[in-house]
């Protein structure tokens, strides 16, 4: 990403200086005092056992060294994470270009139902969350009820440690019209006569799809993994609300375990610690959003 | 592939198996809907079948004891006064980033790395703190404005947030010719007048996606007035949900109409803006 390459027409350069500052202050100052700020804090408590009140004691190492040597949750809850998050990118991944390789048919109704995929995306939230809940209800819920109508045996979904995390995942995809809609994005800015021009050649179906639609699509599968990745390991409301990371903290996730040593257990100095190591991993991945961006990006004005 | 080219029987399965797809989709949120919308007796003989006649009377009793009037004003205020508030300074600063060769304007993306980076969640100890710092600040000074367990913590905590309506913003600002500009300058026209009476409406697409993107966003939004709001006055839609849930656990229906009534609102912002929402995505995704 570049400045725009335009100049004032009278451009002294102490005029692009007072308003190119002026216009940004305000967004500078409230990242400085709510963003930059925190984390600075968090950096210095890092190295304290604080627990909200006025004493902050000085521990030096002994956060870091609890979280390499001696924390059975901190593991349990980073690979909770990377299982939900790998399981649901890799799915929503595949789901979402199926879909959307049938919304880029012309049929009749393709906006209809491409609005109606995207719909729970955009309702996501509590009210959300609590309807799974209910149907994912031991007697009553609604999947209990198909599975004995096929007369499978019930599924304890919620509270069973081999079924919670997968219940959360399957709650997780319902939200997969988010990605159909970038992935249809992607698909409609292939331009049209590179798939004729390879069917002038003889390719067809399954070539085509290989050798001209997914190469293209690539970028915005990459976006997709990078920015699922970043959401999923972000997951904590559904966790919170429904499981508190049981049954036997299967359904730790890691903002989760976050949250329950900084505000149950009150110990904010190590819940830094997390808070960072959280940061960096998201940061990083970030970094290979935009390492990668820099391979497709192109704005109209600037190419004219 | 041309779908017309494709015979019948391949077409209608086709149109089946989109046709499940979407019931399968819409039926937890038309459960929802509908369920709410049932007398007790009903949802107590056949919990997931549909209503034979409806009745407001579950809607009526968890808006009265849920006390659904306060917390839709305190959630309509905290998610208006942050999305005016984002958008002012994500659209001035996306300005100022487009237009303008200031010395700091590179290293300023490297602010932008950061700030999208962040996971919110990760912040929610110390902005906690720094909110604590600064809420003895101004009781020191005797100013009104108390920031702990008051919606301006909330507010000011979302209206950081803004990177990711600067770049969309900005992308935006970029695609528009700069001779629009030039001409206002030479009839006069100040920097800020041209801002606001130019270029905001010319990008009034870009603005007015990133305005529905939020205001869902803050409206939906739970660990925040989690942390923030202790007091029972004040809260917010998705936390008297909580409170409402856990407290009538065996008022089956009573839940669920408690649920419509936090889940409508999106809903209804969806279909009204959906065209722009979507385009807004992708938009996003493709932009950056």
């Amino acid at each position: 990403m570049r400045p725009g390459r335009f100049r004032l027409p009278r451009g002294e350069a102490w005029r692009e200086n007072l308003y190119g500052y002026l216009f940004v202050s305000p967004w500078i100052l409230g990242f400085v005092l709510f963003l930059a700020g925190p984390l600075l804090v968090s950096l210095g408590l890092m190295f304290t056992e604080y627990a909200g009140f006025k004493k902050i004691t000085y521990v030096g190492l002994a956060n870091f060294e609890e979280l390499i040597k001696f924390d059975i949750r901190f593991i349990g809850s980073l690979r909770v994470s990377a299982v939900f998050a790998f399981w649901t990118v890799s799915l929503a991944i595949i789901i979402s270009l199926a879909m959307a390789l049938l919304l880029n048919q012309r049929f009749r109704g393709h906006t209809f139902f491409r609005g109606l995929f995207y719909l729970p995306a955009a309702v996501s939230g509590v009210a959300m969350t609590f309807v799974w809940a209910a149907m994912y209800e031991k007697d009553y819920g609604m999947f209990n009820q198909i599975l004995r109508i096929f007369d499978f045996d019930r599924v304890a979904w919620l509270t069973s440690i081999e079924w919670a995390l997968p219940s959360y995942m399957i709650m997780k995809l319902y939200g997969v019209g988010h990605y159909m809609v970038i992935m249809l994005a992607g698909l409609q800015s292939i331009p049209d006569d590179l798939h004729e021009a390879a069917k002038v050649d003889g390719a067809s179906g399954l070539k085509l799809f290989r050798h001209i639609t997914l190469p293209l699509l690539s970028p915005t599968i990459f976006f997709l993994m990078i920015v699922g990745m970043i959401g999923s390991l972000q997951v904590f409301t559904e966790g919170f609300m429904l499981t508190q990371g049981g049954p036997a903290r299967s359904t730790l996730f890691y903002v989760l375990y976050l949250y329950i040593v900084a505000f149950t257990e009150r110990r904010f100095g190590y819940a830094s610690v997390l808070a960072w190591l959280l940061f960096l991993i998201i940061m990083g991945l970030t970094l290979l959003q935009f390492w990668l961006a820099r391979r497709w990006v192109h704005y109209e004005a600037q190419e004219a | 592939m041309v779908f017309r080219e494709l015979s019948l029987p391949v077409r209608l399965l086709f149109y089946l198996f989109l046709v499940v797809a979407a019931i399968s989709i819409l039926y937890p949120l038309t459960w929802m809907s509908y369920t709410s919308l049932k007398t007790n007796e009903e949802v107590m003989l056949s919990p997931f079948g549909l209503p034979t006649s409806i009745s407001f009377e579950n809607i009526v009793e968890a808006w009265q004891t849920g006390n659904f009037a306060r917390l839709y004003a305190n959630s309509i205020l905290i998610a208006v006064v942050s999305v005016v508030g984002i958008i002012s300074i994500s659209t001035t600063a996306a300005y100022g980033l487009a237009r303008y060769h200031f010395t700091a304007n590179r290293a300023l993306f490297l602010y932008f790395l950061v700030g999208m980076a962040v996971p919110t969640q990760a912040l929610m100890v110390p902005s906690f703190k720094v909110m604590a710092i600064l809420d003895s600040w101004a009781a020191a000074l005797h100013l009104p404005i108390p920031l702990l367990n008051s919606p301006l913590a909330v507010i000011l905590t979302y209206m950081s947030w803004s990177s990711l309506a600067i770049i969309f913003i900005r992308a935006y600002f970029m695609s528009i010719p700069p001779e629009l500009e030039d001409a206002a300058r030479v009839d006069g026209a100040r920097e800020l007048q041209i801002l606001r009476h130019v270029m905001v409406p010319l990008a009034m697409p870009a603005i007015a996606t990133m305005t529905i993107f939020y205001f869902v966003f803050f409206w939906n939004d739970f660990l925040w007035p989690l942390i923030y709001l202790h007091k029972h006055t004040l809260r917010t839609i998705p936390l008297g949900i909580m409170h409402f849930e856990g407290k009538y656990v065996s008022l089956w229906s009573l839940q669920v109409a408690a649920l419509s009534l936090a889940a409508w609102p999106p809903i209804f912002i969806y279909i009204v803006f959906h065209r722009r929402i979507q385009r807004g995505l992708t938009e996003g995704a493709l932009k950056f």
